[in-house]
């Protein structure tokens, strides 16, 4: 706690909102709650800030699937900066979606039932499965932050951290990249009266709670069992 | 019944045809088959779903365990779901039908004057009538079929077809001259030479569209699908993956066939 609660947990949530792995703190030394709100920050995609640098990416997925979204509810073909998005962009969008939701879960579900997963776990527990969670997210979201309390230099981890970087970085450009090869493609429809805009409120919230419901979908269940469980025994005044 | 009366009693038919109701009911049960579930990967799942869920329940019931309530209640919201969506399909389809049905005997039963080569005129159905035949449509008939006008002048109504209330024009030469079967002739006498064979009229074009048998899914209806099947995959993932985190959590073992 060098720099104390309110730095640490600024500098915490910041670095988990962008890409950067740097840490001032050890988020492991988190309340439940607190160590759970770095956690959602990658698991969500690291956009909070709209992606940064290579960032842009991941909210770029979540923009084509807020745009098909919106475009469907007016009854109109979907498009975003004059470029119509078909279903080969958002079978691309749906696909970076998954790859970061599988590499995440498959490799955590192993994590904790098989020994050479826990055993490297320092607190036992929901934290335990914090821990393990943080380890995947952050290798998989590219962010490279550690929970820290997890000892990941052991065969195990240090195999499968690295899949998952592979899996979670390379495997989300690519069709990060097929987007946009045919979005340039595409010719560019001018705008009309029709045109849902995309800079507005509405667009914005329609973006956000894309963003949360996808997220929300994918890691709750997860999150219940680790933070959530965490604090609420907390309370009852068990710790870890 | 004549046939514009019949035409215009397909957009009066009601949402509750009984007939079409109790129809849909009975092919919501038949479109349980997986072969024709699988064609819809989403509801497929849910399907999936609903016999592990019924199986896991008279589990059980047969060993005492987990909460009946609460597996009954999955199970039937699993199972009225995926009858909900095929109900829904069915009442579609069978509306489409009763509708092409309807058109159908519309035109079979309008009857035609041929005009023969020595000048008289037969009577024959309309769906004996080919490509270069000529009939004689006076005021009050049917057109028999798809034509263009060779001789006179005759206000036709065409409400049955475009909707358009007030009569209008149709005369031989010029771009006028196009007449569709199944409009009727108001006052006048026209020769038409009939320019579609059955099978290839417009009214036989709409009967296919309406039957939705050729009916392609639009771009966007595919983009959703894959949007679907894609978000199902995700939450197959946290719900599988739920289970290695339950035993982690110390879940007693029989909860695997209780909480599922």
């Amino acid at each position: 706690m060098r720099f104390g609660i309110a730095n640490s947990t600024l500098f915490a949530t910041v670095t988990t909102d962008a890409s950067c792995g740097a840490v001032n703190s050890m988020h492991d030394s988190y309340t439940p709650l607190g160590g759970m709100v770095p956690l959602i920050n990658i698991m969500l995609g690291e956009v909070v800030f709209g992606g940064v640098g290579a960032g842009l990416y991941g909210i770029f997925v979540f923009v084509v699937l807020a745009v098909f979204i919106a475009g469907l509810m007016v009854g109109r073909t979907p498009e975003y900066l004059g470029k119509k998005i078909e279903s080969y962009d958002v079978k691309m969008a749906m696909l970076a979606v998954l790859i970061l939701t599988f590499t995440i879960l498959i490799f955590s579900a192993v994590s904790v039932v098989k020994p050479y997963g826990t055993s490297s776990i320092s607190n036992p527990g929901p934290h335990g499965l914090s821990q393990i969670l943080y380890t995947y997210v952050s290798s998989t979201g590219n962010n490279g932050s550690a929970f820290g309390g997890l000892n990941a230099n052991t065969m195990w981890y240090n195999t499968t951290t690295a899949v998952a970087q592979l899996l979670g970085r390379f495997f989300m450009i690519i069709p990060v990249l097929a987007i946009a090869g045919s979005l340039a493609k595409k010719k560019t429809v001018p705008e009309s009266a029709g045109t849902f805009p995309v800079t507005g409120g509405l667009f914005s919230g329609l973006l956000v709670s894309t963003i949360l419901i996808v997220g929300a979908l994918t890691f709750f269940p997860a999150l219940s069992l680790g933070p959530i469980l965490e604090h609420l025994l907390m309370n009852a005044g068990k710790v870890f | 019944m004549d046939p514009v009366a019949q035409i215009g009693q397909i957009r009066k038919k009601s949402l509750a045809d009984s007939a079409i109701l109790s129809r849909a009911v009975v092919d919501s049960f038949r479109k349980l088959n997986p072969r024709t579930m699988v064609k819809n990967p989403v509801m497929f799942v849910v399907e999936v779903g609903a016999v592990l869920t019924t199986i896991q329940l008279g589990w059980n019931v047969f060993h005492h365990a987990g909460q009946f309530g609460f597996g009954l209640q999955i199970t039937l919201w699993l199972w009225f779901t995926v009858l909900f969506a095929n109900f829904a399909e069915a009442m579609a389809e069978g509306r489409g039908k009763a509708q092409a049905d309807t058109l159908r005997k519309a035109r079979a039963e309008t009857q035609a004057h041929r005009l023969r080569s020595d000048g008289n005129t037969e009577c024959v159905a309309s769906s004996k009538l080919r490509t270069g035949d000529i009939v004689v449509v006076t005021a009050g008939d049917f057109i028999p079929g798809d034509g263009e006008v060779i001789e006179g002048v005759a206000s036709v109504d065409e409400s049955a077809i475009t909707g358009e209330s007030a009569p209008v024009i149709r005369e031989s030469g010029g771009d006028r001259s196009a007449v569709t079967g199944g409009t009727r002739v108001l006052s006048d006498e026209i020769k038409v030479r009939i320019t579609s064979n059955p099978g290839e009229t417009f009214l036989d074009r709409m009967i296919k569209l309406v039957e939705g048998a050729s009916r392609q899914k639009t771009p966007n209806e595919i983009a959703l699908n894959i949007l679907l099947a894609g978000l199902t995959i995700i939450f197959l993932l946290a719900v599988v993956t739920l289970q290695p985190f339950a035993i982690y959590s110390g879940a007693p073992c029989w909860s695997r066939f209780s909480y599922v």
